[in-house]
């Protein structure tokens, strides 16, 4: 309870630099977009920082700015003695000498007088270094399938090139920025980076129409040279009034809306599509041809194979007949010649018959079985049989 | 009708042709031989008629359809 009181009644001493710290926290957060004139610039070329005056217009109010040449760089300004811009920054105590510092983010050139001269001071040098040549520029590829986008997520933009994106398997990168006033500047030049080591077949980079204040980054000198050294081809689809942004003058191919880039990414497939269908119906035609051609051939073939077969059949009806007739003719010729053979040998037989040699009044003479043909065959006292046409005589050998 | 049953029409022809020629050289008189021999052909020509007046009506069929 005791050390509380102490605490709330009597802070204890802090030291300067503490102090001042304490001070710049604060003050951080006292960001603000002011207007007024640069006076006294100091460049210094050796080194990484600048400062300058920023006055009021009205009265003699002024105040000392610091800013980054990395800053000052992407602001892409030119600064003079009498220029009259508007700075986005917030208030720091230097702490060595104890003044205060405007720390400036961002510098803008007020008003379209001021920004047109800008512009063609720009455009002229860009020109003469030859980034805008028509031999730089790289041919968007034939059937770009990987495909980079940078825009705002929010607005119509993103919605008109989606839906005009043919479905042809695209696979696409996005990246949301903002695209309005100088501010967009950081966001554009941080995406076009990211986009950069993705390996893109194509990067777009769109935004819809407006003033000339409204496109100051897509004027902006750094992303202008960041497009122009981007590995891959870049599409613009920036909208315009009268001038065309440099973004899109150093770009690969510039189309006026979201819809011409979608148009632009089909076309090659569309082609593609198109001269398939031709080439589906060019073959399923020459096929038909083909097709008809061979019926008419293999009707024809049948045709003339029909009548063949037809006489074919009736020739082995023909031959059948006539088997059948040979075959029983054969066998006829065969029994008749077979009749004759019996009938030949029947008389043969029969005119070689002892039967008939005995009727004529010869006779066989068998001893002891043998028949007799010489008189040795015999000896006196042998049984002779004697056989006439009508039996035997029995008689002895004297 | 199936041509199972009545053969092969080609292989039946040539069987009755190789007993047609047989009976051509014959010069020995074997009946017995001549009866079966008969027998066989007269079987195969039966066969090769049937099977010959299916493959005419199968095509008379077909013909018809590829003239319509």
């Amino acid at each position: 309870m005791l050390e509380e009181k102490n605490t709330t009644k009597e802070p204890s001493p802090i030291s300067v630099s503490h102090y001042l710290d304490q001070l710049n926290r604060t003050l951080i957060k006292e960001r603000a977009k002011i207007i007024g004139e640069v006076l006294e610039v100091k460049l210094y070329p050796e080194r990484s920082y600048l400062y300058f005056t920023l006055k009021d217009k009205q009265d003699q109010s002024s105040i000392n700015c610091f800013m980054w040449k990395r800053d000052f760089m992407i602001s892409g300004i030119e600064l003079k003695d009498g220029l009259e811009v508007i700075v986005t920054a917030y208030p720091n105590i230097y702490k060595p000498k104890g003044t205060l510092t405007l720390n400036i983010e961002l510098i803008e050139l007020v008003g379209e007088g001021a920004l047109q001269i800008a512009y063609e001071k720009l455009k002229k040098k860009l020109e003469l270094e030859g980034l805008f040549s028509p031999l730089r520029k790289r041919k968007i590829p034939d059937y770009p399938h990987r495909i980079g986008v940078i825009t705002s997520r929010s607005g119509a933009v993103i919605n008109d090139f989606l839906s005009n994106i043919g479905k042809f398997g695209y696979e696409i990168l996005f990246v949301d920025s903002k695209v309005e006033g100088q501010e967009a500047i950081r966001d554009l030049m941080s995406a076009v980076k990211t986009m950069e080591n993705k390996y893109l077949d194509v990067l777009i980079l769109m935004r819809g129409g407006g003033s000339l204040e409204s496109f100051q980054s897509f004027n902006n000198e750094t992303l202008v040279r960041q497009i122009a050294d981007f590995p891959a081809p870049v599409i613009t689809g920036i909208g315009h009034d009268k001038d065309i942004p440099l973004v899109s003058l150093v770009s690969d191919r510039n189309v006026s809306t979201p819809t011409a880039v979608a148009n632009l990414l089909n076309s090659s497939w569309s082609e593609a599509k198109s001269n398939i269908n031709l080439i589906c119906e060019r073959i399923f035609s020459s096929f038909q041809s083909n097709i008809i051609d061979v019926f008419r051939k293999a009707e024809n073939t049948m045709f003339r194979e029909a009548e063949i077969i037809g006489s074919e059949i009736k020739r082995i009806g023909e031959l059948l007949n006539q088997a059948n007739r040979e075959l029983f003719r054969g066998f006829e010729t065969l029994s008749k010649n077979a009749e004759q053979f019996i009938n030949q040998n029947a008389k043969t037989i029969e005119l070689d018959s002892p039967m008939r040699q005995l009727k004529k009044g010869y006779s066989i003479v068998r001893s002891h079985g043998k028949i007799i043909r010489k008189i040795k065959d015999v000896k006196s006292g042998d049984e002779l049989n004697v056989f006439v046409s009508d039996g035997a005589i029995k008689s002895r050998v004297t | 009708m199936s041509k199972k049953n009545n053969g092969n029409l080609n292989e039946t022809l040539k069987k009755l042709a190789q007993i047609v020629n047989w009976f051509e050289s014959q010069s020995e008189l074997d009946v017995e031989k001549g009866l079966e021999q008969v027998k066989v052909g007269a079987e195969l020509i039966k066969q090769s008629r049937e099977r010959l007046k299916e493959i005419e009506n199968e095509f008379k069929e077909i013909k018809k359809d590829i003239q319509k």
